[in-house]
């Protein structure tokens, strides 16, 4: 019997960045605990997610269940049992794993009166190569996803579990958490050198980052060195807070009139993007701006 | 694309998924889910699907003009469907190609923000703020409590800054220089209304007078809700939210009273909001 990797995914609208980790984790245990129970053993799980895929990965799971655990009672005499079709099993599991995720806040769309953290529009189940079927919340299972928006929801067939993240990385998209975290990190520290600065390399902002981008691209912008004169709690709200973007000092720990930003997408039309998040922050930075100002009473 | 043309496009594209086309309320409002036809047809019980403009007027963003993006009056492009029917964050990014915005030059992200920040509605949706290159050009909510109403299933409510889709449209980065058709330009026409608006929001607006203006808005509606007419009734509402924004500009009112006067507005379009879906008339 050879064990074939298991891949689910499940696209929806946009999740709230907030969202993803803790579906990330109650997909691992959940998963982990429901397997077990059907007596199915695998080599390894683990769950990813960007802000429209919710991820489980399995590693090495058997065709069949164990003969000891097809049944509870004793087989017929004479007769060979086999044990239980996994892909038969995978069908019932998933879409249950998948229905008892809990998230702050959930949304109803559909004829069917489904919730879930926002609209399912795709969900992909493969068993080695084969498509494990099943419905959830109104969508049907199949071996088709989705690349990367900004280059066009392009349509991608999967070959098999084991080609997803291959197939996913050719069409720009970095679906493992950890990959699109370590590609980020190296554009800071890239951005950093090549400007000579120091990036604020904030955990919450990055992780918040990584959950708007499924292709994080770099993008670093100047603004009006007039701004710093705001108090520095207001700079830093404008900044991270609302525009999700990086503030630079120098190694005085002064901060500069810089910001260093993901966009999500290839470099395509790189200044128009700049431009537009210079036009953004600056925006933001005069609403500060207006709001320490004296009002006028009379 | 002309400001006018983008309207003429949107009108077209939501047209051909089966919205009316409506018109503008005649009514001070700080967001298009204030028009009559918003409000109600998010509450009543029946399919409602429809596009249009509002003229919002928010107080508090009066910039005398200065400012290159914020004005004190703008231009909202409302949908409202119910129930939501297909892809709608798709058609949402289509729509952006109909107004001549190439999706894969620019940078679009869906920033989650829900509908809670309203200090005269009780209102809640889970959505996001639509942003090209940074800028936010639309918010996309599915609606689920308008005015103390659970509302299932939920209505979509997708609401374009129109100024702001113009911007990148025609690649410019003042509002007032935005072209509305090939003669005339966006600050040609409202320039100068910006300009007085704004010392009226800042300076002048008399925070006596306004106080007054609402109380007495205020008491009226709560008759005319006893005598069942819920939509005069919220025609006084929005009297009531305009002179709450211009207290809220004038920053003329005591700390704790805004939110006093708040709560009562909530509580007032809520009684709107119950009357309605009380009525099972004739409409």
């Amino acid at each position: 019997m050879i064990n074939r990797d298991v891949l689910v995914e499940v696209r929806t609208e946009n999740l709230p960045a907030g969202y993803i980790l803790s579906a990330e984790k109650q997909l691992e245990a959940g998963a982990s605990a429901r397997l077990a129970a059907a007596g199915l053993s695998f080599e390894g799980l683990k769950a990813y997610g960007t802000y429209r895929r919710l991820v489980l990965y399995i590693n090495g799971l058997p065709s069949r269940t164990p003969e000891a655990a097809a049944h509870a009672g004793t087989p017929p005499a004479g007769r060979k049992m086999h044990g239980r079709p996994a892909l038969k099993e995978l069908s019932g599991i998933l879409p249950a794993l998948f229905g008892s995720l809990e998230f702050p806040g959930t949304v109803e769309w559909e004829e069917g009166g489904s919730r879930f953290a926002r609209p399912v529009r795709g969900v992909t189940a493969l068993y080695g190569d084969k498509t494990i079927p099943f419905s959830f919340a109104g969508v049907r299972s199949g071996r088709s996803t989705v690349g990367l928006g900004a280059r066009g929801d392009k349509q991608l067939r999967i070959p098999s579990a084991e080609k997803y993240f291959r197939t996913l990385e050719n069409a720009n998209v970095l679906a493992r958490d950890q990959e699109r975290a370590e590609a980020m990190s190296c554009a800071l520290a890239q951005a950093a050198k090549r400007m000579k600065l120091e990036v604020e390399a904030d955990e919450d902002l990055l992780r918040e980052n990584l959950y708007l981008a499924e292709y994080p691209v770099c993008v670093v912008g100047a603004f009006d060195q007039e701004f710093l004169k705001l108090p520095a709690e207001l700079l830093d709200r404008a900044m991270r807070e609302r525009c999700k973007f990086f503030s630079v000092r120098d190694s005085g720990k002064k901060r500069q009139p810089y910001f260093v930003a993901f966009r999500d997408g290839v470099s395509k039309c790189q200044k128009t993007v700049e431009d537009g998040f210079r036009c953004a922050l600056e925006a933001r930075l005069r609403d500060a701006a207006f709001s320490v100002r004296v009002p006028q009473n009379g | 694309m002309n400001f006018q043309d983008i309207i003429s496009r949107l009108n077209q594209y939501w047209s051909k998924r089966d919205c009316a086309i409506l018109q503008p309320c005649g009514r001070e409002k700080s967001s298009a889910l204030f028009a009559p036809a918003a409000f109600f047809g998010a509450l009543a019980g029946k399919p409602f699907s429809a596009a249009w403009t509002e003229v919002c007027r928010r107080p508090g963003d009066s910039r005398y003009g200065d400012d290159p993006v914020r004005l004190g009056a703008y231009y909202q492009y409302q949908v409202m469907i119910k129930p939501p029917d297909g892809d709608l964050q798709r058609a949402c990014l289509d729509s952006l190609r109909a107004v001549g915005i190439k999706r894969e030059e620019h940078d679009i992200r869906w920033i989650e923000a829900g509908r809670e920040d309203c200090p005269c509605l009780d209102i809640s949706g889970a959505g996001w703020e639509v942003r090209l290159d940074g800028m936010s050009v639309a918010r996309f909510t599915y609606l689920q409590r308008l005015a103390s109403v659970e509302l299932s299933p939920s209505t979509v409510e997708i609401s374009y800054g129109l100024e702001r889709l113009a911007l990148l449209s025609q690649k410019k980065s003042n509002i007032l220089e935005l072209a509305w058709n090939d003669r005339l330009s966006y600050g040609g026409l409202h320039r100068g209304a910006e300009k007085q608006f704004s010392r009226y929001a800042l300076e002048f607006a008399d925070p006596g007078l306004l106080r007054r203006d609402f109380e007495a808005h205020f008491k009226e509606a709560g008759a005319l809700l006893g005598h069942g007419l819920y939509l005069p009734a919220f025609d006084l509402f929005l009297k009531c939210a305009h002179c709450f924004d211009l207290l809220a500009a004038r920053e003329a009112v005591p700390g704790a009273e805004l939110p006093d006067l708040g709560k009562r507005m909530r509580e007032l379009s809520a009684a709107c909001a119950a009357a309605c879906t009380g009525d099972k008339g004739d409409d």
